[in-house]
């Protein structure tokens, strides 16, 4: 009557509590160091070679080297900052709606910030020309950036306003894709009323961490530091939601300002992420999806195990899009889609043979 | 702690309330559709009672309003005298544990883990667990008999004993009150036999069970049976008091028979 | 007598090989998409679905065959009175079929020479990217509108205006480094690309190795690392060149060399057409100012 196969992806967890624990801290062990050496060969390689030794005089301050101190370092933790941000949505979201396919975008957040910069660079165009196409890259403050921040924020609303808050799951679901799809739209429209600049949108919808800035990195950071601590609170709570909503309620859990605290915390992220380096897929799916087999579902560890996780993939994600065929460059958001889909794949099927 | 039957459309009405889980003249109506109809009822600690009655006649929602979970259209549902609404749901949740029907389970997470969820109302959102909380876990583990598989994962466990790791989940609160919604459903006759011995043991530790079923034949072991019909309660008293032909045939058709096997009521489909 | 019957066979092959240039229609040609396109007559209601097409299609004097047009095309002057059907990612079938043309030139990119089939409609597709497309376009062209001494014209005429603006160029005493953006993701062009060339005889230095390809997204550091003397955009992104992290001391953002053509001249730059030796003579201007 006991099955004996095992979810897992590695070996059973029957060590115990101990063993858990030991698991648990060679995992996030790993992810450090898989962190650190993503970031080294971040900053020493890129588009360009740049002798080691220069690289660290650079950025002791000892040189002078624009390159690595104004372009592959804050592209390198930009890198790092976005992936732990879609890390952490996803997960959040992943537990939110019970559902391990879920990712960041799913409550439309990415049709959001994609129709807002469009309309942006629509306006734009309209407007002085020299405003904005850029800027959906970061250039200006204001701008393409901040209408990718509205249009995530303000689609991840609307579909909030559409299903009447945050208490039916499934309603959210539909919403988001019902307001996805509208928006999808609208932003196909918009881009063929402005053909010329088809492209710098198409371009951002596979994200691009080419030209973030140090202020870019700033804002991301902000962002994090400011949501950190909301999914610390999180945990739990996203813990008893793997019982029900009902059940959770009955813990005596305040359901329907949690779920909102949850929804806003990962839209923001995602919304501040997407507004900066454009729609990358993949990353805030396989992150969380990939730790939980290896260190369980208990969120106050998997949520942030999949910030470092997110981290540690899109800093290589990066760094390929970087050197695979430098010094030209690969759209990152393929590379996370070609890196993310075969693996993705793999566990579903191994999810069939078990079943 | 005693019932009598009434079989009128009178609704039954329970002679002791106040100090359980009390539920006093409830009526629920759900999108204008009059759900529960003024409905009388006592759940006292230490007491197993069982809750019949037709498919779709309101009993899962009787135990959400038991529970907290529903609020009712009309009267109210009190916890040792207190009305719920003005009992913190932290309190509700320590007092009253409730296991839904569907509840799912969680697939990544070990038998422990889910258990330790139940401590969720003394710990709040932050709180760290400490030797009472291990204590409760582990005394949970042992009442439901799941000690022994305590770091496995849910999905590889049968389907009895996850549903036992889901009642020691709902006991780790050390509630005083025990809501479940058929917990016996989609259990095999062992497992059910298995999972009714459990909760007529619970009795001895003072914890009051509200337990929805499905088959009247499970209810003969408990202390009290309700029956309801209608939206309203139609009978309650002693399983034998209850379990009548006369009461089960207006209710679910003319084809049930109750028999009589060795002094206890047996409730049978056919002529 | 061996080299006789070689010689006999070479001039037989030759004259067959010219007199099915001049032969008349109906004729058989093939498009840049491979496929054999037979025209009973010359065509005398045309939809061009490239603004180089319509440019070129009007320097063989022949814009009053033209019924329709793209969304883009937009020179010469008659070509703007003609109706629109359309873009390149979203062509309107029926406006076309409306215009009741008896050829629809399109680009080999995208399905649009399928609907036109299943219409019955007959297209032909055209492939103008490089420099040496423009001549090889005009003379097929020419050849699709029985057109060829005018085509030949053409092209003798195009070569001579770029001849005179390189001769000009050539006097120049540098040879700038030059980065060319066409959108800020950053897209640019390789030197083999038709604005590459364009670049060279401008005598600039494109700083993009060929390798790249034609149209390469590249890493700005490839730029911070080149260093360019001047920078020329053909998008309206100039402002926000020295806001670009590391890009504020290269030297051409310091000098403020950076030529931004849009609209108009960016017309003249994107398009491999008739009027390739204005856009030659944009750069010119750009890379070597002093030069009059």
């Amino acid at each position: 009557m006991q099955k004996t196969s095992h979810p897992t992806l590695f070996t059973p967890l029957k060590a115990g509590k101990a063993g858990l624990a030991v698991r648990r801290g060679l995992v996030f062990l790993g992810l450090l160091v898989l962190l650190v050496v993503g970031l080294t060969l971040g900053v020493g390689q890129g588009a360009v070679q740049i002798p080691a030794l220069e690289v660290i005089r650079s950025m002791l301050g000892l040189q002078e080297n624009p390159i690595i101190t104004d372009m592959r370092l804050p592209r390198v933790l930009a890198a790092l900052l976005v992936g732990a941000a879609l890390g952490l949505s996803g997960a959040a979201f992943q537990g939110l709606f019970r559902n391990p396919l879920a990712d960041p975008y799913l409550m439309g957040s990415a049709a959001g910030a994609a129709f807002g910069v469009t309309l942006a660079v629509s306006l734009a165009g309209g407007l002085t020309g020299a405003f904005a196409q850029h800027a959906v890259f970061d250039f200006l403050p204001v701008s393409a950036t901040l209408f990718g921040f509205l249009g995530a924020v303000g689609a991840v609303f609307v579909v909030l306003l559409l299903s009447g808050g945050a208490s039916r799951t499934h309603d959210l679901i539909l919403a988001g894709v019902v307001v996805g799809s509208v928006l999808v739209s609208l932003t196909s429209y918009l881009m063929l009323q402005d053909a010329d600049r088809v492209r710098a949108v198409f371009a951002y919808t596979l994200g691009n961490l080419a030209f973030i800035s140090w202020q870019g990195v700033g804002s991301l950071a902000l962002y994090l530091l400011l949501t950190l601590p909301i999914f610390w609170l999180l945990g739990r709570t996203l813990n008893a939601l793997n019982l029900g909503e009902e059940t959770a309620r009955s813990l005596g859990l305040p359901l329907g300002q949690l779920k909102l605290l949850i929804i806003g915390a990962a839209t923001l992220l995602t919304a501040a992420a997407v507004a900066q380096v454009g729609i990358i897929g993949f990353v805030g799916l396989v992150a969380p999806h990939a730790l939980r087999r290896l260190i369980g579902g208990d969120y106050r560890y998997l949520l942030p195990a999949s910030a470092l996780g997110g981290a540690v993939l899109l800093v290589f994600a990066d760094l390929l899009a970087r050197t695979l065929i430098r010094p030209a460059e690969l759209p990152v958001g393929i590379l996370t889609t070609l890196l993310g889909g075969p693996f993705f794949l793999y566990l579903l099927w191994r999810g069939r043979r078990k079943g | 702690m005693t019932g009598k039957a009434q079989y009128t459309s009178v609704n039954a009405v329970d002679s002791a309330l106040g100090s359980g889980l009390s539920v006093l003249g409830l009526s629920f109506s759900y999108r204008g559709r009059a759900v529960l109809n003024d409905i009388n009822l006592e759940l006292h600690p230490g007491e197993w009672l069982a809750l019949l009655g037709p498919n779709g006649v309101g009993k899962s929602t009787l135990l959400r309003l038991m529970a907290g979970l529903l609020k009712p259209s009309v009267g109210e549902v009190r916890l040792g005298g207190e009305r719920l609404e003005r009992l913190s749901s932290w309190t509700l949740g320590q007092q009253i544990a409730f296991l839904p029907q569907n509840g799912g389970y969680p697939e990544d997470l070990t038998v422990e883990e889910v258990v330790s969820l139940g401590r969720i109302p003394h710990l709040g959102l932050l709180g760290r667990a400490g030797k009472a909380d291990w204590e409760a876990v582990e005394w949970a583990l042992q009442q439901t008999q799941v000690s022994g598989f305590r770091d496995r994962l849910l999905p590889t466990l049968s389907g009895g004993e996850r549903q036992r790791v889901m009642l020691a989940r709902a006991l780790a609160a050390r509630p005083q009150y025990l809501l479940l919604d058929e917990p016996t459903n989609h259990l095999d006759l062992h497992h059910q036999a298995e999972f009714i011995c459990l909760l007529a043991g619970l009795r001895a530790q003072g914890i009051g069970t509200l337990t929805v079923l499905h088959d009247p034949n499970l209810a003969r072991s408990a202390d009290r049976v309700a029956f309801l019909s209608a939206g309203k309660l139609a009978a309650l008293g002693t399983p034998r008091e209850v379990l009548n032909q006369h009461l089960l045939q207006s209710a679910y058709g003319g084809w049930v028979r109750v028999h009589e096997v060795e002094g206890e009521p047996v409730v049978l489909l056919g002529g | 007598m061996k080299r006789s019957i070689w010689l006999l066979l070479l001039t037989l092959s030759f004259a067959l090989l010219t007199s099915g240039l001049a032969q008349s229609f109906p004729r058989t040609l093939t498009d840049d998409l491979g496929r054999s396109v037979t025209l009973k007559a010359a065509p005398q209601r045309i939809v061009a679905m490239l603004p180089s097409v319509s440019e070129t299609v009007c320097a063989l004097n022949a814009c009053g065959r033209l019924v329709g047009v793209d969304d883009f095309s937009d020179f010469p002057e008659q070509v703007r009175r003609l109706p629109k059907v359309g873009g390149y990612f979203n062509p309107n079938l029926e406006a076309i079929l409306a215009l009741k043309p008896d050829l629809v030139i399109v680009s080999v990119y995208g399905k649009l020479h399928e609907g036109l089939e299943r219409a019955g409609v007959a297209s032909f597709a055209v492939k103008p990217e490089t420099y040496d497309d423009i001549f090889r376009t005009t003379r097929l062209l020419g050849r699709v509108l029985g057109l060829e001494a005018q085509a030949e014209r053409l092209v003798a005429q195009i070569q001579r205006e770029v001849y005179a603006v390189e001769t000009r160029a050539a006097k120049a005493t540098q040879r700038p480094t030059v980065y060319y953006e066409i959108d800020p993701t950053p897209y640019t062009v390789g030197p083999e690309s038709f604005i590459g060339v364009l670049i060279a005889k401008a005598r600039g230095q494109n700083i993009i190795p060929k390798e790249l390809g034609s149209f390469p997204q590249i890493s700005p550091e490839l730029v911070v690392q080149k260093n360019p003397a001047i920078i020329v955009l053909t998008h309206p992104g100039a402002a926000d060149l020295r806001k670009r992290a590391g890009w504020g001391n290269l030297r051409a953002v310091q000098a403020n060399r950076i030529c931004s053509f849009v609209g108009e001249s960016d017309n003249l730059l994107s398009r491999p057409g008739p009027r390739v030796a204005q856009g030659l003579q944009l750069l010119v201007g750009c890379f070597h100012p002093n030069l009059r």
